[in-house]
């Protein structure tokens, strides 16, 4: 009984180490994902924007992101411009992100765009 | 002080302790596919085995693409003559973020911080493609693949659809200097690539790299046999 916890905890231990997470962040994730079309800073200019027929969002537009609801966001993130009868340019990351990891980077949409402390 | 029986307890369970350490080093080992000497000088940009799970960091810092199912991935051909002579592929770096900068004028990527890819000379890019053939991870994902016919698409209709209608020009380029930076170039795919590959990956990129920075876009199996129709023509009508 013994000698089994200590193999199970021995486990545990090789593989937790092994997968140990860096902390997962929105900026991270915008970083990764958004900033080729978004630009670096979430201004709209990517490096990507010189050969789209259609700008990408520009982030940091106090208006235009405030009148969004981050059920909004959710929803064009999770599912693509296409979702919201807007551009099948801006892809679906459905099978990329997890719902937390969009939740993530709707909080850092409101820091781009209105200076909200990220939770 | 401590006694016989409590010592000898401890003897056990420090042996049981090592022998699934053992345990797994050897599973772990076995895994891996033996990757020829060849390769070595190409582990330090390049995964060579799979590794056994990858974080977005790790994803973020790769500098060369990974290359442990190259022997389900390339054309041998295309292989062994980029190995000689290598041109660019992904015209913003593996991954972009680390060769962007901002300007006033918009992001731009700093084309001199780039890598120069060592070139090889014939006999070492025969051997190196004979190498990376041996490297076969991945290939329950091709095994029943199904390809239709891939027919040729004019190339007003083919760029249309690339480029309005699926978006992939928003990161690919499907002519030398014309379309996205972010992603590898598709004008040369259909040469550079197995056929299974291609559809496959187009299909789920995610399978056959789950960090993959591309979006799956759920594409119908028509959806991909037309744009891979365009990638042949792309190749096939060059000027
Ligand atoms: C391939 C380029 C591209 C990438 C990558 C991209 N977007 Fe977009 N995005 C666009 C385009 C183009 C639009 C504008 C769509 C329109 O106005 O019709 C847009 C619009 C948006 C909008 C505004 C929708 C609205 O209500 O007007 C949000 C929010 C957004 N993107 C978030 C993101 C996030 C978050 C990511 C990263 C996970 C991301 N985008 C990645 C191209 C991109
Ligand atoms: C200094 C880092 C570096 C070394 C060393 C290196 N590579 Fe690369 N490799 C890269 C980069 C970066 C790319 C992307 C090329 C580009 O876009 O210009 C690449 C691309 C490739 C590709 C095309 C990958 C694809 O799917 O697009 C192959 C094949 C390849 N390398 C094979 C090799 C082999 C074989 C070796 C060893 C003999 C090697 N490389 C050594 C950095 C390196
Ligand atoms: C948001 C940007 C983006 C969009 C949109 C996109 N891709 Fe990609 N694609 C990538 C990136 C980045 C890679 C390289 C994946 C990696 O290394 O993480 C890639 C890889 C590929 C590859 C494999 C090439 C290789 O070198 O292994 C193919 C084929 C491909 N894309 C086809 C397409 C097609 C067809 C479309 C349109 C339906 C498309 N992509 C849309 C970013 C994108």
């Amino acid at each position: 009984m013994n000698k089994l916890a200590i193999v199970l905890v021995t486990l545990a231990c090789v593989f937790s180490s092994h997968s140990q997470a860096e902390p997962m962040s929105g900026k991270k994730l915008y970083q990764a994902y958004c900033a080729q079309c978004h630009g670096m800073e979430g201004d709209g200019y990517g490096i990507n924007v010189e050969f789209m027929e259609v700008l990408p969002r520009d982030h940091t537009d106090t208006e235009e992101m405030s009148s969004r609801t981050d059920e909004d966001l959710f929803k064009v993130i999770k599912f693509g411009g296409k979702s919201i009868d807007k551009s099948v340019l801006m892809p679906n990351w459905d099978s990329i992100l997890t719902d937390d990891e969009i939740d993530l980077l709707v909080s850092h949409l409101r820091v781009l765009c209105c200076e909200i402390e990220e939770e | 002080m401590l006694s016989e029986a409590k010592l000898m307890t401890i003897k056990i369970n420090l042996l049981s302790m090592i022998a699934t350490f053992v345990m797994l080093m050897t599973t772990m080992a076995v895994k891996a596919n033996p990757v020829d000497g060849i390769l070595s000088d190409c582990m330090a940009c390049h995964a060579v085995s799979e590794p056994s799970e990858m974080t977005l960091d790790e994803r973020m810092k790769r500098i060369g693409p990974s290359l442990f199912y190259a022997g389900n991935k390339y054309q041998a051909i295309w292989l062994e003559k980029w190995l000689q002579n290598p041109t660019r592929l992904f015209p913003a770096g593996v991954y972009y973020g680390e060769h962007t900068v901002v300007t006033d004028e918009g992001d731009i990527v700093l084309e001199t911080d780039l890598v120069t890819h060592p070139k090889l000379d014939q006999q070492q890019a025969q051997e190196v493609t004979r190498a990376l053939f041996k490297l076969k991870a991945n290939s329950e994902i091709v095994a029943d693949l199904e390809v239709g016919e891939i027919k040729k698409v004019s190339q007003r209709m083919g760029s249309l659809n690339f480029r309005k209608f699926k978006g992939c020009a928003s990161c690919h380029q499907d002519a030398e200097g014309d379309g996205g930076v972010s992603g590898p170039e598709l004008y040369t795919a259909f040469e550079r690539f197995q056929l299974t590959y291609l559809i496959s990956y187009m299909q789920n990129p995610q399978a056959w790299e789950p960090k993959s920075l591309m979006p799956n876009q759920h594409l119908k199996q028509k959806d991909v046999e037309k744009l891979v129709g365009y990638l042949k023509t792309l190749s096939e009508d060059k000027p």
